[in-house]
């Protein structure tokens, strides 16, 4: 699935990812990045909910 | 809804930790599976076999951008660590099948050739069983 960050994730090996960055994972993990509220599904308005936590940064 | 038809390659992707590899232009999954020799004189001339041990790999070709979400750099990292990966090839379109394992980063090659793309190309050798599951 195509996802959005709504804020910095940092990628196992990988240099860490800026909020806006858009890319493709696997339906699980879209699905808890989403659940968390560290990513909205590409082409999806946020939810101000998620909007406010936007300065963290997903381990 | 699962794909139908003749599958357009375009859709199946090498995932590694969940991540797509991106700016991918192909990608495989090779399994094989070793054969013992069993011939005997009571074969009558022909070469009798029995099973042996299964193995796999996985391979990616993209091309290569500094800044991509999954590329060579998190590939460097991991074949320095020399860590295992789980590495899945999937449509992940619901309903389709996939094919997922943990492996190692066995080789990693990157190319650049005047006044064309940089591409890079990297290996997966499966460590233990291969998962060939649908995708929920």
């Amino acid at each position: 699935m195509k996802i959005t960050l709504l804020k910095r994730l940092a990628v196992e090996g990988s240099k860490p990812l800026a909020k806006g960055t858009t890319f493709s994972v696997t339906n699980e993990y879209a699905a808890e990045l989403i659940q968390k509220g560290y990513a909205v599904e590409f082409g999806q308005e946020p939810t101000q909910k998620e909007d406010k936590n936007n300065n963290k940064t997903e381990e | 809804m699962a794909t139908t038809g003749i599958m357009n390659g375009t859709l199946l992707g090498v995932y590694v930790g969940s991540t797509l590899v991106a700016h991918a232009t192909e990608g495989s999954i090779s399994l094989s599976m070793d054969t013992r020799d069993a011939t005997t004189k009571d074969s009558s001339g022909y070469r009798d076999l029995l099973e042996g041990t299964r193995s796999g790999s996985i391979s990616v070709s993209a091309l290569y951008a500094d800044d991509a979400t999954y590329g060579v750099n998190a590939l460097m990292t991991a074949f320095s660590n020399r860590t295992t990966l789980t590495v899945k090839f999937s449509t992940e379109v619901s309903g389709d099948d996939y094919w997922s394992a943990t492996c190692y980063l066995t080789s990693l090659e990157v190319s650049a050739a005047t006044e064309d793309n940089a591409t890079y190309s990297a290996s997966f050798e499966i460590s233990g069983a291969v998962t060939f599951s649908t995708v929920a």
